[in-house]
């Protein structure tokens, strides 16, 4: 980023600590700001850079749920097998550039 | 998303409830492990198999606009995380917990709604006559849930079996009160 204020930014996530159980999809919600651009992505990392993805754990934006510039309404899945000792960040790209990333999910 | 009311909405059913966390459904299993059936319909198997497919425990579900909680909650296979029957939220998300509005009856099947669903409760929309499974899971000691419900002393000191497959032909319209033995007297 350089330096340089995100265009996007994740304050929070909606619980203190997500959890997702393997196999399963847990839906929560990324608050900050900026998020009523269209291309955002969202993924699993290990660290606040966004470096280090986490391929196992997927985090797709909620097509059924209503999302606004302040909050990213998304879904994680945890596949089989996805390291359930760390607690991972939870970053976005905007047009394929890092933004932001909140620690806060766990798998189980 | 559009919450348009459309014609099919008056075969809707609408299934409330939290996916399990403990079980995975592996529908790849099938093809390698199964004996290759007859029927080529295979909807039972698609439903399992589908991705997304997983158990949640239902606890309420809406059909032709009226709101029912089930006698006690019982396990069906959904797909997907299902939506949040809330939707959509405050701006501010510190008061969602507040703001338990209805949400749009295309995610309840309801015109009103009294009361407010719990906080994590997600909804999987299906249609009437759409295939699928129901698990009524009992718990208890093999004493109760496998003996009595199976066998029972007979006059001279054994054991006799109780109707067999004929008793339990019933289907699910009888069961739906959950589990009952199908020796009456017996579950004491």
């Amino acid at each position: 980023m350089c330096g340089d204020k995100p265009e996007v930014e994740i304050e929070s996530l909606s619980e203190p600590l997500v959890v997702v159980s393997w196999g399963d999809d847990k839906p929560f919600k990324l608050i900050g700001r900026g998020f009523s651009k269209k291309t955002i992505d969202a993924f699993v990392c290990t660290n606040k850079h966004g470096n280090d993805v986490v391929p196992k754990i997927k985090v797709t934006i909620d097509p059924n749920a209503t999302s606004t510039d302040g909050f990213l309404s998304v879904i994680a899945h945890a596949e089989p097998g996805a390291d359930t000792e760390k607690v991972f960040w939870v970053a976005v790209k905007l047009n394929g550039m890092f933004q932001d990333a909140q620690e806060g999910l766990k798998v189980i | 998303m559009g919450d348009n009311e459309t014609l099919l909405g008056v075969s809707a059913v609408y299934l409330f409830g939290r996916s399990l966390n403990d079980v995975i459904l592996r529908g790849s299993v099938y093809e390698p492990l199964g004996i290759p059936k007859a029927g080529t319909n295979n909807f039972l198997r698609s439903q399992l198999a589908a991705e997304g497919a997983k158990l949640a425990r239902i606890y309420a579900f809406s059909f032709e606009g009226a709101f029912i909680e089930l006698g006690r909650p019982a396990i069906f296979v959904v797909h997907g995380a299902g939506s949040d029957p809330d939707d959509p939220p405050p701006s501010d998300l510190g008061y969602e917990r507040l703001s338990r509005s209805p949400g749009s009856s295309a995610r309840t099947g309801l015109g009103s709604q009294i009361g407010a669903l719990a906080k994590d409760m997600r909804v999987w929309i299906y249609d009437k006559s759409d295939l699928s499974m129901r698990l009524d899971a009992e718990t208890g000691t093999f004493e109760q849930i496998l003996l009595t419900a199976e066998a029972s002393t007979d006059l001279r000191g054994g054991m006799s079996r109780s109707g067999g497959a004929l008793s339990r032909s019933g289907g699910v319209m009888s069961r739906s009160g959950g589990f009952i033995p199908r020796r009456s007297g017996d579950n004491d």
